[in-house]
Parts: C-alpha cells; sequence; structure tokens
C-alpha cells in the first residue's frame, strides 16, 4: 500500500487541476478524481479527500459521501485482488450465499474484507446484470459465470 | 336554601313531660338506665365488626396498596429503566425521577421517589410501566410516626418488592391484573381510561 | 389567483405555494418528517402522500406545487393506509428504545406512529445495526435511530454553511457522519441537533437526565455570549437549567444558535461561583455578610472622597452587564460620588470605532439589522471573522453567499473561508494598504458625486499604492481587481468591520477608510460586538466623556434633566478612560475603583503594569460572579448573580433592546444594579428600588434615545432604540485623520525565528468567561497557537506540539496547530485560558486620536515546550 507523502498528494493535485478543466463544475470532476486518487494511493484516502477538497472547494464530508456511495470505488485499503460477487435474487437462488460462506471458510473472507496476506477482497455486489448464468462474479476486471464452489476454488488459485 | 320559604318548615307537636314526670325521670335516670339495658344486652352477643388489629381482612386480589418496585431476578436490580412514563402519567404528581448518564453512556436511575400521602392509587404509573417495572402491593397498613416515612425511595421500594411480592406473588399479580389484553395493545372499551391532564384541551367532563 | 380544494375546502392564494403550505393555511395538518422550518423540502420521508384527483398515485404534499382546480384529498382511507405503510417501512430499522431515548416525548417519529401507525411490524428480520458515537464532547450520534430525513445535512449546508456532515453509504447503510467519522470537528453550533426529528442527533450536555415532561418552568431570554442577542429559552427542572433551546417563532436568530449560545450555559452551575461577599482583612479576603460588605464599601468610598476629592475614584463597567447595571454604576460614580471616570472594556475596541464612525456620520450609523444582511448582495468585511465572533451575524453573511451574492474579506477568511472566491490575505500590517487601493478603485470607478465635502476632500488626499506593493505584501493583483469591479456592480452592500482594524495600529486610518467605501458604495455598516451589551454600556454612559443616551458631556441641557429628575449635578470636565484610569493608579492619582463584571487585568494587555497599578489603589471594590485575576486583587468583592439569574435589558449590535429573564434562582448573588443600588443608599442617595422595572423607569425618562420605552413594552424581539426619542446627534464638523496622506508603510517582516503574534477569537469561547463552561472547555479544552505551516516548519516546530511563547512582556504555554489561513510570519492566541491569554504577554499604547487600544510588543519567539 503505497503511503500518504506530500509528494504523492503533489501530484494528486496536479491531476485534479487538469481534470477540472475537463469538466464544466467542480463537482463533475469528483468521480474521476476518485479514480486517480486510488490509483495513487491504492484507495481513496481521508488525506485524499482532504486535498480533492481542498483543490475543488467541495466539503469534505460531502466527498466522503459521494466516495462511500459507490461502491466501485475503495474507501478503504483494499488487497491485490478484488472478488465483487453478485447476491441478488438470481444469484442468492443459485447458490451465491454458499459461495459466501465457503470464502470465509476457506480464505477467512468476510464480505467487505481481505484476507491477512493481502491478497483478495471480497465485495458484495447488486446484480451485474449476469442472471442467466448465475452465480456471477467479477474478479478485478474479468467477469465470471456460472459458479461453483470448485470452480471458485480453481479460479482464485490463478490469481497470486 | 336561601329561598326556602317559611310555609316549607312544619313545625311538629312535640310532648313533654312537665311537672313530676320530669322530676321523676332526672332523679331516677330512666332514660341512661334505659340506654344501659342496651348495652348490657350486646355485652353479650357475638361482635358484628371484625376485631382489627387482632383480626386482618386479606386484601382482594389486585388490590392496590403500597408501592413497589420489582427486582429483576436476573439482576437483583431494580427493572426501572427511568423512562419518566409514571411520572407523566401521574395525576396527583408524586413521582419524582432523576436519571443521569452511567459509565457505559447507559440510563441510571438516581433517585426513584413515591410520595405515598400525595398518592391516590389510581395504578395508572403501573399500566403505563412499558417494563412492568412498578406494582402497588396488598399491602394496605404503614402508619408511621412523621411524614419522612413516606417519601418512598428506590431502596424503600425496592424492599418492599421483596416484602410483598415475594416468590411467585409479583409475578401472577402481573399476569392476572397487568399484562396486555389486547394484541394492538389498545385499552379495552369497557376500562376507565386517563384521558389527559385538565390542562389539555379535551374536555373532561363532556369527553363523548 | 389559484384555486384548489383540499378535502372539499376551498383554498385560494395568488402564489405557487405547495399543497402542503396551502393545507396549512385552512388548518388541514398533513403529517411530515422531513420538512422542516427553514429548509428547502426534499421529499424523502413520504409521510405527507396525498390523493390528487386525475393523478394515479400519490403524491408529496411538500415538493408539489398547487395548480389551478387542484383537488386534494388527505383523510381517504388509501392515505391512511399509506401513511401506516410508511411508518412500518421507517421503523424496519428503528430501535424501540423510546424508554431510554431522549427525544422520547417530543420525538415526531413516536407521535405519528401513535397517531396514523400500526400496532405492530410485521418484518421478522433483525434490525441493521449502526454504531453510536459518544466519541464527541458535546453531541451524541445514534445512527441506529436515523431515519435519513437529512433535516440534519440541509440544516448543516443549507442554513449554518459549516458543510460538517453528509449521508454516507447507500441505501439501507445509509447513516450521517461527519468527515472523521467520529468527532464532528465542526462549528458545533448544534443547530442539527434542533433540526433532528428523531433521538439520533442528542445534546451529551443533559444525556439521560431529561425527559419533555420534567420541565417545571420555561422562560425566553437572551443569550448572554455575544453581541447578536439571540432569544433562547431556557428549560429549568428544579432550579437548574436543563437545557437551552433556541426560539423558532421569536427573536432575530430565527431558531439559529452557535456553539456558546447552545452549550456554553453550564458556566452559571461552577463550583468555583462565589457564595458571598469577601472582604480582604489581614491580606486574606474572608466571607462577610451582605450588610457588612456595603457598609464597609460605602465607608471607604465616602472616606476617600472626603479626603482626595471625587476625581479619585473610578468605575470599570461591563458589557456583560445589564443597561440597568451599567445605569446604576454610573450613577455611583457620576452622581453619588461625583466623579466622570466611567469607563469599560468597550474602550478597547467597540467604543472608538462606533464613536468615529458616528463622528463621520452620525449617530446610529451603525445600527442595521441583522437579518437585513441576508438581503444583500454583497458583504464586506474586513478586520475580524464575523463567524466566530458573532457567529449567528455570520451565518447571515454565509447566506448572502448561498443566495449568489458576493462575500469579500480582507484579511484571513476563517469561517468565511468557502464563501469567497479569492483571498485577501494579506501580511500583518498591511490592511491599510489593501484597503486604499480597493476604496480608490471604487471611488474611480463609481463616479461618486459626494454630498459630504469633509469627507471628499480626504479622499482626494489618499495616496494610491502601486500594485507592486500590494503584491510585496502577499495579495494578488487579480484578487484585488475582481473585488474592486465586483463591489462597484453591489446594489444593496454590507461592511462588516471587526476588531482587528483598531487594535493592531492605524485604527483611525483604517475606519475611515472603511467608512468612507462605506459612504462610496452606499451600504449598511456593521462593527462586530463581542459582549453581549457592549452597545447598552455606552447608552448607559459609561464612558468618560458621554453621559446617558449617548449626550456628551459639555452639554447643559442634560445636566439640567439629570438634576431634574434625580436631583443630583453632573460632575463638570470629562472624565478619565479605562487608560488613563489604569495610568492614574499608577502615579497614584486614583485612589478608588469601583469594577463591575470586569477583569482589567486579564483583558486589558500587559498584565504586570495593570496588576501593579490595581495593587496601588487604596481600595478597589468588584462585583463578579467568579473570584476572577481582578477580583483576587480586591478589597471587596461581592458575588453577583450571572446571566441567568437576573432580569434586565441588554442591547445589542445592532442597538435592540431585548429583556434577559431570570430563569434560576440565585441563591449565590444579587444582581449588580441591587449591589450598587445598596452602596448608592447608604451614602445617600433618596431613590429607592424595588425592581429592575424601577430602574429602567428612570433611564427612560433620562436617556433621549430611551425615552417613552416601556420595561413592559419590551417583549419578542425587543426594539430598535431610539423609540419616539429625541432627535440623534449628527454630523460634528471635521475629524482627524492619523496619517491620511501618508504612503501607507510597508510593514517591516519579522526577523527570522520570530513571530508576529495576533489575537484570535476562538468560535467555541467568548472570551474569559466560557473557560467556566464545562462543556465549551470540553470541546476546546487547551490554548491554541494558530500559526502558517511553513512559518512552523521553519521554527522546526511540528503540528500539535506544545510550544511556549515568549514576548518582552511574558510567556504563555500553547498547543500549535498549523493552519493554512494564517499568513506567513504570524501567530494567533487566543484570550481566554487562565495565565495564557494573549494579552497578558504583549504591551499597549494608546491610539492618539481614537483614544483605543493599540497593542504592541507583539514580536514574539516560539520554542518547544520542555518535557515535563
Amino acid at each position: 500500500m503505497p503511503q500518504v507523502t506530500t509528494e504523492r498528494l503533489k501530484i494528486l493535485r496536479g491531476k485534479i487541476y487538469e481534470l477540472m478543466e475537463l469538466y464544466p463544475s467542480y463537482q463533475a470532476a469528483l468521480l474521476p478524481s476518485f479514480f486517480v486518487a486510488e490509483e495513487i494511493f491504492g484507495f481513496i484516502s481521508p488525506e485524499a479527500i482532504g486535498e480533492i477538497s481542498n483543490v475543488t472547494g467541495v466539503p469534505a464530508a460531502e466527498i466522503r459521501g459521494v466516495a462511500s456511495f459507490y461502491a466501485m470505488y475503495k474507501t478503504k485499503p483494499m488487497g491485490r485482488h478484488i472478488i465483487q460477487l453478485c447476491t441478488n435474487v438470481s444469484c442468492m437462488i443459485e447458490g451465491a450465499y454458499d459461495l459466501v460462506e465457503y470464502l470465509k471458510e476457506k480464505y477467512g473472507l468476510t464480505p467487505g474484507g481481505t484476507t491477512p496476506d493481502g491478497r483478495f477482497s471480497l465485495v458484495i455486489m447488486e446484480c451485474i446484470g449476469a442472471c442467466g448464468t448465475a452465480p456471477a462474479m467479477i474478479l478485478d476486471t474479468d467477469s465470471y459465470e456460472n459458479l461453483t464452489k470448485d470452480r471458485l476454488d480453481t479460479l482464485l488459485e490463478s490469481y497470486k | 336554601m336561601n329561598d326556602m320559604k317559611i310555609k316549607d318548615v312544619v313545625v311538629m307537636e312535640r310532648k313533654e313531660d312537665t311537672g313530676i314526670g320530669r322530676f321523676l325521670k332526672t332523679v331516677f335516670f330512666v332514660e341512661i338506665l334505659q340506654g344501659m339495658k342496651l348495652t348490657l344486652k350486646t355485652m353479650f352477643t357475638k361482635p358484628v365488626t371484625r376485631q382489627y388489629p387482632k383480626e386482618k381482612r386479606p386484601a382482594m386480589p389486585g388490590f392496590r396498596g403500597l408501592h413497589a418496585l420489582v427486582r429483576n431476578p436476573e439482576t437483583q436490580q431494580a427493572k426501572c429503566v427511568g423512562c419518566g412514563l409514571c411520572a407523566a402519567v401521574c395525576p396527583s404528581r408524586c413521582i419524582t425521577i432523576y436519571t443521569s448518564e452511567g459509565e457505559k453512556h447507559e440510563k441510571v436511575v438516581d433517585r426513584y421517589e413515591i410520595e405515598v400521602l400525595r398518592c391516590l392509587y389510581c395504578a395508572l404509573c403501573v399500566e403505563a410501566c412499558p417494563f412492568g417495572a412498578v406494582v402497588l402491593t396488598e399491602h394496605y397498613e404503614y402508619a408511621g410516626y412523621n411524614k419522612a416515612d413516606f417519601k418512598m425511595t428506590k431502596d424503600k421500594l425496592l424492599e418492599n418488592w421483596d416484602k410483598y411480592m415475594a416468590g411467585t406473588k409479583g409475578e401472577e399479580y402481573f399476569k392476572r391484573f397487568w399484562g396486555p389484553r389486547a394484541d394492538d395493545f389498545k385499552t379495552p372499551e369497557n376500562q376507565a381510561v386517563f384521558k389527559g391532564r385538565s390542562q389539555s384541551k379535551v374536555d373532561l367532563h363532556n369527553a363523548e | 389567483m389559484i384555486k384548489i380544494t383540499i378535502d372539499g375546502i376551498e383554498v385560494q392564494t395568488d402564489r405557487e405555494i405547495t399543497i402542503l403550505e396551502a393545507a396549512k393555511q385552512v388548518g388541514i395538518e398533513i403529517p411530515t418528517l422531513c420538512t422542516f422550518k427553514n429548509l428547502s423540502p426534499s421529499g424523502s420521508c413520504r409521510m405527507c402522500l396525498v390523493e390528487i384527483e386525475r393523478l394515479s398515485r400519490p403524491q408529496t404534499a411538500c415538493t408539489v406545487k398547487i395548480t389551478d382546480g387542484m383537488v386534494v384529498r388527505t383523510n381517504s382511507e388509501a392515505i391512511m393506509r399509506a401513511r401506516k405503510a410508511v411508518l412500518e417501512f421507517l421503523l424496519i430499522n428503528h430501535p424501540l428504545d423510546c424508554p431510554v431515548c431522549d427525544k422520547a416525548g417530543e420525538c415526531i417519529l413516536q407521535d405519528l406512529s401513535a397517531k396514523y401507525g400500526a400496532a405492530a411490524g410485521r418484518f421478522k428480520e433483525g434490525k441493521r445495526t449502526n454504531p453510536v458515537s459518544f466519541e464527541d464532547p458535546v453531541i451524541v450520534r445514534d445512527m441506529q435511530r436515523c431515519i435519513l430525513c437529512t433535516r440534519c445535512v440541509r440544516t448543516c449546508d443549507d442554513l449554518q454553511g459549516a458543510f460538517a456532515i453528509s449521508v454516507i453509504n447507500r441505501g439501507s447503510h445509509s447513516l450521517i457522519e461527519p468527515f472523521s467519522g467520529g468527532r464532528f470537528d465542526c462549528e458545533y453550533c448544534g443547530n442539527c441537533l434542533s433540526a433532528c426529528p428523531v433521538g439520533a442527533i442528542t445534546s451529551k450536555l443533559h444525556r439521560h437526565t431529561y425527559r419533555p415532561w420534567y420541565i417545571e418552568r420555561q422562560v425566553e431570554t437572551i443569550c448572554g455570549h455575544c453581541g447578536v442577542g439571540c432569544t433562547l429559552t431556557l428549560q429549568m427542572r428544579e432550579n437548574t437549567i436543563i437545557r437551552v433551546i433556541p426560539d423558532f417563532e421569536k427573536g432575530l436568530n430565527s431558531g439559529m444558535l452557535c456553539v456558546m449560545g447552545r452549550f456554553g450555559y453550564d458556566y452559571t452551575e461552577h463550583e468555583e461561583r462565589l457564595r458571598s461577599p469577601l472582604i480582604r482583612k489581614d491580606g486574606e479576603l474572608v466571607p462577610v455578610s451582605w450588610e457588612e460588605a456595603v457598609e464597609f464599601t460605602a465607608w471607604r468610598l465616602k472616606e476617600l472622597v472626603k479626603k482626595y476629592g471625587g476625581g479619585a475614584v473610578a468605575g470599570i463597567a461591563s458589557g456583560r452587564c445589564t443597561n440597568e447595571d451599567n445605569y446604576m454604576l454610573q450613577k455611583l460614580i457620576r452622581y453619588v460620588l461625583g466623579s466622570n471616570n466611567i469607563d469599560s472594556a468597550a474602550r478597547l475596541f467597540y467604543r472608538p470605532a462606533v464613536s468615529y464612525l458616528e463622528r463621520m456620520f452620525g449617530q446610529g450609523i451603525t445600527a442595521n439589522l441583522i437579518p437585513g444582511i441576508a438581503n444583500s448582495d454583497g458583504v464586506f468585511v474586513a478586520g475580524g471573522d464575523p463567524t466566530t465572533i458573532n457567529p449567528v451575524l455570520g451565518i447571515a453573511v454565509r447566506s448572502v453567499w448561498k443566495k449568489g451574492g458576493k462575500v469579500f474579506v480582507v484579511g484571513k477568511s476563517g469561517g468565511l473561508r468557502s464563501n469567497i472566491k479569492h483571498e485577501l490575505n494579506h501580511a500583518e500590517g498591511a490592511g491599510a494598504l489593501v484597503l486604499t487601493w480597493i476604496l480608490a478603485k471604487v471611488y474611480e470607478k463609481k463616479n461618486f458625486i459626494s454630498e459630504n465635502s469633509i469627507i471628499d476632500k480626504k479622499l482626494s488626499a489618499l495616496k494610491v499604492p502601486d500594485m507592486d506593493m500590494l503584491v510585496r505584501v502577499g495579495v494578488s493583483p487579480e484578487a484585488l481587481q475582481y473585488t474592486a469591479d465586483e463591489l462597484v456592480r453591489l446594489k444593496n452592500p454590507v461592511v462588516i468591520i471587526g476588531p482587528e482594524t483598531v487594535l493592531y495600529g492605524n485604527g483611525s486610518k483604517n475606519l475611515f477608510l472603511l467608512g468612507a467605501l462605506n459612504y462610496v458604495l452606499n451600504g449598511r455598516l456593521f462593527v462586530l460586538m463581542d459582549e453581549p451589551n457592549t452597545q447598552g454600556c455606552l447608552d448607559m454612559g459609561c464612558s468618560p466623556g458621554v453621559l446617558v443616551g449617548g449626550r456628551p458631556v459639555e452639554l447643559e441641557t442634560f445636566g439640567h434633566k439629570m438634576e431634574n429628575t434625580a436631583g443630583m449635578k453632573t460632575p463638570e470636565g470629562t472624565g478619565l478612560n479605562l487608560f488613563e484610569m489604569i495610568n492614574g493608579a499608577n502615579s497614584g492619582s486614583i485612589k478608588a475603583m469601583f469594577v463591575m463584571g470586569e477583569n482589567p487585568v486579564f483583558n486589558i494587555p500587559d498584565k504586570k503594569k495593570v496588576e501593579s497599578a490595581l495593587q496601588k489603589l487604596e481600595f478597589l471594590a468588584v462585583s463578579d460572579i467568579f473570584l476572577t485575576e481582578t477580583a483576587s486583587l480586591a478589597d471587596v468583592v461581592f458575588p453577583a448573580s450571572a446571566w441567568s439569574e437576573k432580569d434586565g435589558t441588554y442591547t445589542n449590535l445592532e442597538r435592540r433592546l431585548q429583556r434577559l429573564r431570570k430563569g434560576t434562582m440565585s441563591s449565590r448573588g444579587r444582581a449588580d444594579w441591587k449591589i450598587l443600588a445598596d452602596i448608592c443608599k447608604a451614602l445617600g442617595m433618596k431613590e429607592s428600588y424595588t425592581d429592575v422595572k424601577s430602574v429602567w423607569d428612570e433611564i427612560s425618562r433620562i436617556s433621549s434615545v430611551h425615552s417613552g420605552v416601556r420595561y413592559e413594552s419590551l417583549i419578542g424581539r425587543g426594539g430598535i432604540w431610539p423609540y419616539g426619542g429625541e432627535p440623534l446627534r449628527g454630523i460634528e464638523g471635521d475629524f482627524e485623520v492619523e496619517g491620511l496622506e501618508d504612503m501607507p508603510e510597508l510593514p517591516g517582516f519579522a526577523q527570522s525565528g520570530r513571530v508576529i503574534l495576533k489575537e484570535d477569537k476562538s468560535l467555541i469561547h467568548s472570551s474569559s468567561l466560557s473557560r467556566y463552561s464545562p462543556a465549551l472547555m470540553g470541546v476546546a479544552s487547551e490554548p491554541l497557537l494558530m500559526i502558517n505551516p511553513v512559518t512552523a516548519q521553519s521554527l522546526g516546530l511540528s503540528d500539535n506540539e506544545r510550544v511556549v511563547i515568549t514576548s518582552d512582556k511574558g510567556t504563555a504555554v500553547a498547543i500549535l496547530r498549523a493552519d493554512r489561513g494564517m499568513p506567513e510570519g504570524v501567530a494567533a492566541l487566543s484570550n481566554t485560558f487562565k495565565d495564557n491569554g494573549f494579552r497578558s504577554i504583549v504591551g499597549y499604547t494608546i491610539d492618539p486620536t481614537l483614544k483605543s487600544l493599540n497593542i504592541t510588543d507583539r514580536v514574539v519567539t516560539i520554542e518547544r515546550a520542555k518535557q515535563l
């Protein structure tokens, strides 16, 4: 996890200034600047929010609210690989909760948590549009469908 | 009364002994003897009144006597959480509660006082209590020499529970008289209810 | 004209209002949770659903505007079912802990559930758990109880303008949190607390001690912390204040309060309160009876006046005391003892500033309405942060910005930082430079034709600095240009003047520049006032050259009036001002002093000098609520009653007379006027007063600005003087501006390792009184040294370090706090904490023109404190 340093904050500040040029309002530049912050710090750290607030003038509390609203942003330190598992109706019926249980047993992963070795993080997702092939998940940027415990196992083994 | 007319008053004729008859009656205590005769007759009959200190009448079930605070059998502390509903509903305002914040940010009842002499035993406090933490016991004998004896503190009230509601007595009392009577927690139609203090807009005397 | 029908009742309006408002007009109640008095509608709670004919689904009454011919039903079966369902949904996650919830009894959700809700919910799933936060010193946040109506967030953003809290997360996991997630670290105004309809945000001060039905009495009174004069409601149980709540209907603050008003009431029950009069016997202050103290004081004063004459006596009045208290003190000093030596701490800033502006424009120039600020389209602030000195006035400034108006701040922007476009944060001592430039530019652009030849002449004599100089003091040309351009466009501007314009030299010039700017802009002037009754203190004649009603001593007509009414003669000549009294005491010309509710040792710079001066007095009497630094030097100390314990009147900075009402019964002290009346009586005063009203009656007979004001008529928002009074004083010819024609000098920048110290006004504290409030001390318990991070770094110091500040006059210890708003080379310390006050470690001179305080010896060294 990259440390929060003044140099890194300076880089962030520069990038936000660039982004603000591209958008009609300061608020609009928030979402892309979150991605920048994630790129630099690995997650949206409080210091990064403070810096974004300083530059854009949007209150820090509000920025935190926006960042926590979207599931795609990491508001706390996350593992190297992120498992985004759907538990909505179709996936639930096809046994998504069993998979959650399984992940907990095997890797000690709780929803929203990270494995002690920092390899995986588990995020419970709302529907990802793969209901026909439920249960489904997104691992980092790849989507996997028709999951079973075995398949999940082999898949995870390939992500070091 | 003021407009009562003279003709409404009828003067009855009254016969009075005069002269010697009156004199004899006075000398020989005739009227007193007549009275003593009744006294003597009664002395040898079975008494009709209850001989109170020796003979005590058992209270009817649900009698509303001296107050008590319910002791929680698990914690051995008072069940009361200090919500103050009893104090709010009390028509004679004889309940005072002082609460504060405890170490774990919980609500602590510092003082729970009932001024028994002001109480009119309506038991609205018992009805209002959401936790079944206050009762009126069946005990009614509590004379005292000074007013302070009748200021029931929290400790005294807990003691009352131990004394007068020992064993399963208290539980039964609640089950029988204060349990919720309907699932919707609505007061039964036939029960008398407190409809608010007189300063409220509801006209108590003409309430439909 | 719009006609609609609600429940068969026809409603006619000519404005487009919401259904909710229309229903309210005809007395139909529609239940709501998320609408709140001054907030914009949000439609989030769905409680106000109504049926509208020809619309298939129920609509929220709080957001739908009425249209002609609309037919609305609020009490149909379907609506009743909808309300029941909405409440059932709200209660899915809301805990049913009403018996231990502090809000029970005044909780809207509870009331609505009782009225419209179902007896039991049908959701068998467990409730989601959200944490309860006790981390904060004054506010408890129980998010389990939150129903996400966002009234608190909207209050914080739209009304208070602090932007401290926000909804985080999503869906049923949403909750309200400040940025830190724990402590609020905000302005602690607590307005979110009065906005919360349930028990989610509650006060920690009376947590678990309070039920609405425990309140035995409540009184409407005026806040005693600053010069705005917000209306408060004190709620009492058995002679102690349970809590302080705002009054949404009455008062100029319309339901808004600041941290001091809402939480700072508990100093009245501090254990260090004086309990009985004290007299110094053998060097020790010992408790004595009231009679003894009064007689002793009267005897000593009489003796000293006989020996040295009336001129050897002086009195110091206080802006924390009521008008009646101050009137009685000036009566004692002027008419009973025969001396014009009376002054107050108003001398330090407020009195010189106001009287200078009044000399420019006439009496009452600063009498403008605080709620009126919100109607302005631009606010120009110089010399102090209104959001910390007068927080509720600061809210009005923010509301200008909210409505699209412009805000300009010369100097540190502080609480207005998010409301300004450009900082004009100049180097220390360059205020006049910046103001001169702005004034000259505005004057030039506005093509202003003046009717006042005196001001006109002075304006043309001004020398305008060039841009290079301004850049050197750290102001950007862009910001200056913007300010000048926008100022010219303003139609209804407001100019706010803070204490820094006078405190650090150049006073008359700064005031002239701001006054002239206001004149050119045709704006309204406000002078910030940090004590609740500084203005009243002046109106009561507690100033050496001015008598009751603001009449100069020289005016003979007034003397006659006083003679006719009270049979007493006004002493001749102007008396000594506060500084001259201190000098007089030092040199021995002043022998006795009566100090009422003031702490000169702590509040006048150069502590050692003031202390030794007061020690040289033959007799010093003090009436106060605590044994302050000054009181501990006194020969007699009278315990006074505190703000919540007395009746009287306060005059706020807009000259609004408002009634202070007695809440708690004081067993400890007596009202100051009563103490003084007793002394006057012992010295031979003829009048006797039974209550505050009788004192007020005398004031209204004598004072021209209060004439005809009846005590009983001072209700609600009070009234602004003059009522039916005599004409105010007009302009009295020329006035002096020191260094008018000089080019403002570039400030000498501090040497390395040395820093210029300024006074900081903390939002949390109201000068030194609030150090006795446990709640306010809980929020800010230690003195803070605000310093620019770059300067701190160059000194080798880091944030949150304990530092020792050393000046020529003394030392203080404080916690260092990096603050980007401070200019480089400048640090600020508040004058609040015992032994570590700003004014104790600086010196002073007297401004020759204004006769005001000019703080000197401000160059300090800052070092890391040695580890204990």
